[in-house]
């Protein structure tokens, strides 16, 4: 155990944990923050896919001990409203089903719509392809890219 | 005491603050019950109204579609309607029914609530509407009730729900309840977003998992890897040295014959939180030492051999017509036997099984996602033996159930590590337990000897199935055979058995529509048309004959269907048009859902075409259309979701490698070797719906039978290559 500190969503805290702790556990069982959520634990389902300062990561292979003084936001953060034209978006198209992968899915799409604001099917394709959905939400994920593409661009 | 209509619903008031509508889904069918009621509408002062629902929220939107069904004749705004899940204990008054409609799965949910959520609802309108009538002095006629007010038709005068809820309370039920024709709905037909999906947006809808319970340790789990595997020794020391770790706890197996509900055996690492807990299972699953009993020489090879072994040897008959053998000697003139396998197939659901228990001082309180709360209730109250009335099941919102959570191994193992540690537990399974001990879709073979006759009728048919597992052991042969024998074995399973979304169907459609495509082939006619014709001489048949047997009369109402389905769908894809080389279209057809006396043994039809393109050894969906009759579409936005989904649900075993074993063990253990669809394989979809108003029957399953065979059958007329056992391994699947 050893201390480390942190901030999430503007927020800064101290905890005592492992030092291999992945940032994903930290989030959920010490902060009890439960947007993010656990799929696979070995960075293939992006399930914990969080804001690392500003990329997309996946929270369950980030040890804390190789992340401190970074900044770190969750789809809590994200906006305060959920107003975010991803997440706006994503109501419109009625994207989720049991809802259980889009924290990850709406965290990896804000992240390509900051890189890339008009992105294209292939585009998507390749940020997007890192988060499983066994629901089988796609076409509405790509529906609603597209739609908060708009949302920013106007 | 009897219920009569009158008893329908039970009004009680919520002592000033509102008023509360109990109703009972046995009303119609059952009687003898004390009657308390099982679901409920709370109407509160400010307006908000409640929903209290017994079905399980696991992404098929169910919280949604019950709302509009309530909300329709009740008259209320759907915006202001909040559901709540009732927790499974003595207040519901069936509880001691362990098949209870608590229970769901089999695409039943609309099914069951359909007539009673629309009554109950019809009913609290009427006593609003009697409510506000009494309180103007007018005549119930006088009023009318829209967006949960009811409005006077004389004056501008209105008053909420909320405000009437009190007036409401001491009224009495009405007696007759009239329901809407379709022509009047206001919901009901119309898209609606999903209620849940304003939380799901920002992470904050609770599922299981995320429940916290202040007393609660932590524990992950390492199950015994073979179905008669036993334990050598273990060196529990490493673990222990964790900090975080208390304990290891060991917990028997509790499957026997009850699969369903039992858990395999296993150790538990109890830890103060989650990641402690999985680092220690990880050090204690590398110091075990297993024997892994007679189970342990078993592989996907020895299962295959065993299959051959089956089809030498005596079936059981399911259904015989006519004499196959003199038939296919005397006037079958061309014929071919052919045979059709799918591996085991996990679920890979994606919130990871988990359940909280507290078992304590004669008490069981359970929090968990499942399917099934009735029955693991009645079961954990025989293995821990206590008295059913001491259990209190709270029920989450679940991450996919797609069958699986109709197992609650999970569950069990919670209830049996709390009980002995004496503390609340939360059992979180890791993605590699998931893979690893899951309920598998069975291992399956479907062959088939078919033959025609000079004029190319397909006259004789001998369908034998191999599968790992009894239910939905079988085919349901619609198509008109006059001499055809069906026959199942049912061998052995390495592995423990499962549902997978659609059950047998999936295995079952698989290779009746293959085969009635390879048929048709065989006989140089379309296969749309070669099966409308099976179906319309199947229907004269029964026609003729008169007399209907429940199979047949089902039968008799699903051809049609079958029949318009078709029509429809050749029409949307241009079934006869054209196409460029190395194209082609496959089309399939079935139906799924389980029949109720309610719907006339119904179920849910869906045809699906499959346009496939085939080059350099590539395969490609170019689209996939799927038309459905499900009666009445409650919600489209719902039912085309789970159409969307039901499809890329069956494609993934089409492009990547199921379940295989070694040494009594799954191989596979996580995504990255258990590999499932992602959005660079989903292909486009076009689904269109049938016109109806019949009584509405499943859509969480019934799209994904035809899949398989339309996709198959596809690659076959782009390129002449049949491909009978999944994956697809003739060819490579291309991403966009
Ligand atoms: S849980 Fe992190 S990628 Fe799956
Ligand atoms: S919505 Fe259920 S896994 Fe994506």
């Amino acid at each position: 155990m050893a201390q480390y500190s942190l901030t999430v969503n503007q927020k800064r805290y101290t905890f005592d944990v492992a030092p291999d702790t992945p940032l994903l556990w930290v989030l959920r069982d010490t902060l009890k923050l439960y947007g993010t959520k656990y799929g696979c634990g070995i960075g293939q389902c992006g399930a914990c896919t969080i804001h690392m300062d500003g990329l997309p990561m996946r929270s369950c292979c980030l040890p804390i001990e190789s992340i401190q003084d970074k900044q770190i936001i969750t789809i809590e953060g994200l906006t305060e409203n959920a107003d975010h034209p991803v997440q706006k978006a994503w109501e419109e198209e009625d994207v989720p089903q049991c809802g259980y992968c889009h924290s990850g899915q709406i965290m990896s799409a804000v992240a390509l719509l900051d890189r890339i604001p008009d992105p294209t099917d292939e585009d998507i394709n390749r940020a997007m392809k890192g988060n499983i959905c066994r629901c089988g939400t796609y076409p509405r994920i790509r529906k609603a890219i597209k739609l908060a593409a708009k949302d920013i661009s106007s | 005491m009897s219920l009569s209509r009158r008893n329908f619903i039970k009004i009680s008031s919520l002592a000033g603050s509102g008023v509360l509508f109990g109703f009972h889904p046995y009303i119609e069918n059952n009687t003898g019950f004390t009657f308390e009621p099982n679901l409920y509408i709370k109407i509160a002062s400010d307006n908000t109204i409640t929903l209290g629902i017994i079905k399980q929220e696991l992404g098929q939107g169910i919280k949604t579609s019950l709302a509009m069904l309530m909300a329709e004749e009740l008259e209320a705004n759907l915006e202001t309607i909040k559901t709540e899940f009732i927790p499974y204990n003595k207040e519901v008054p069936d509880y001691q029914n362990e098949w209870n409609l608590f229970a769901t799965g089999g695409s039943g949910s609309i099914v069951e609530m359909w007539e009673v959520l629309r009554k109950a609802g019809a009913a609290v309108r009427d006593v609003l509407l009697e409510a506000a009538s009494q309180t103007w002095s007018v005549s119930k006629e006088d009023c009318y009730a829209q967006e949960s007010f009811v409005f006077s038709k004389r004056d501008s005068r209105s008053l909420s729900y909320g405000q009437l809820a009190e007036k409401a309370s001491e009224l009495t039920p009405p007696e007759a309840i009239q329901l809407k024709s379709p022509e009047d709905y206001k919901l009901i037909g119309k898209p609606v977003i999903d209620l849940k999906n304003k939380f799901v947006k920002k992470g904050a809808y609770p599922y299981g998992i995320d429940v916290n319970l202040p007393d609660m340790v932590y524990a992950s789990i390492v199950l015994y890897p073979t179905k008669d595997a036993k334990i050598v020794q273990y060196d529990a020391s490493k673990v222990l040295a964790i900090k975080g770790v208390s304990q290891i706890v060991e917990f028997p197996s509790t499957t026997g014959n009850i699969v369903f509900k039992g858990s395999e055996a296993g150790l538990a690492v109890i830890a103060d939180s989650t990641w402690t807990a999985i680092k220690g299972k990880k050090i204690l699953e590398d110091n075990i030492q297993w024997d892994l009993g007679s189970y342990g020489t078993k592989d996907t090879m020895s299962l295959k051999a065993d299959f051959k072994i089956a089809l030498r040897e005596d079936f059981n008959q399911r259904g015989s017509r006519e004499n196959i053998d003199t038939a296919f000697d005397q006037e079958v003139v061309k014929e071919i036997t052919v045979s059709y396998e799918n591996p085991y197939l996990a679920h890979g659901l994606m919130e990871p099984l988990n359940a909280i228990a507290r078992v304590k001082d004669g008490k069981c309180e359970i929090w968990a996602g499942t399917q099934s709360p009735q029955f693991t209730s009645h079961y954990l109250s025989r293995i821990l033996d206590l008295e059913l009335e001491n259990f209190v099941f709270h029920t989450y919102p679940s991450g996919g159930g797609f069958g699986r959570r109709f197992f609650v191994d999970y569950v069990t193992q919670a209830a049996l590590i709390s009980k002995k540690i004496g503390r609340t537990v939360k059992v979180t399974w890791t993605r590699e337990d998931e893979i690893q001990h899951g309920r598998y879709h069975p291992f399956r073979q479907e062959h088939y000897r078919g033959g025609l006759d000079k004029d190319n009728n397909l006259i004789a048919a001998h369908y034998k199935g191999i599968t790992t597992h009894a239910w939905g052991a079988g085919v349901n042969m619609i198509y008109n055979i006059p001499n055809y024998k069906s026959e199942y074995s049912i061998r052995g399973s390495v592995l423990h058995f499962g549902s997978w979304r659609s059950v047998g169907a999936h295995n079952s459609i698989f290779g009746r529509e293959c085969f009635i495509d390879e048929m048709a082939h065989l006989a140089k006619k379309d296969p749309v048309a070669f099966r409308k014709e099976l179906l319309q001489k199947e229907l004269s048949e029964i026609e003729e004959s008169g007399e209907y047997s429940r199979g047949t009369k089902a039968r008799k109402t699903q051809i049609p269907r079958y029949l318009n389905v078709l029509d429809i769908l050749s029409e949307k894809v241009n079934w006869h048009s054209p196409l460029p080389e190395n194209e082609g279209l496959g089309v399939a057809i079935s139906d799924y859902g389980y029949g109720r006396e309610l719907t006339e043994w119904r179920s849910s039809v869906c045809g699906q075409v499959a346009h496939i393109a085939v080059k350099d050894g590539i395969w490609e969906i170019k689209k996939i259309t799927a038309v459905v009759d499900c009666g009445t579409v409650v919600n489209p936005n719902g039912a085309k979701a789970q159409v969307e989904g039901s499809i890329y649900w069956a494609l993934t075993p089409l492009i990547y490698e199921g379940i295989t074993v070694k040494n009594g063990q799954v191989v596979q253990s996580n995504f990255h070797d258990y590999k499932v669809l992602r959005i660079d394989g989903a292909p486009e979809i076009a689904i269109h719906f049938m016109e109806s108003d019949a009584v509405p029957t499943g859509m969480g399953e019934t799209a994904v039978p035809p899949l398989t065979p339309a996709v198959l059958n596809g690659i076959y007329a782009a390129s002449g290559i049949r491909v009978r056992t999944i994956p697809v391994k003739e060819l490579s699947y291309r991403y966009a």
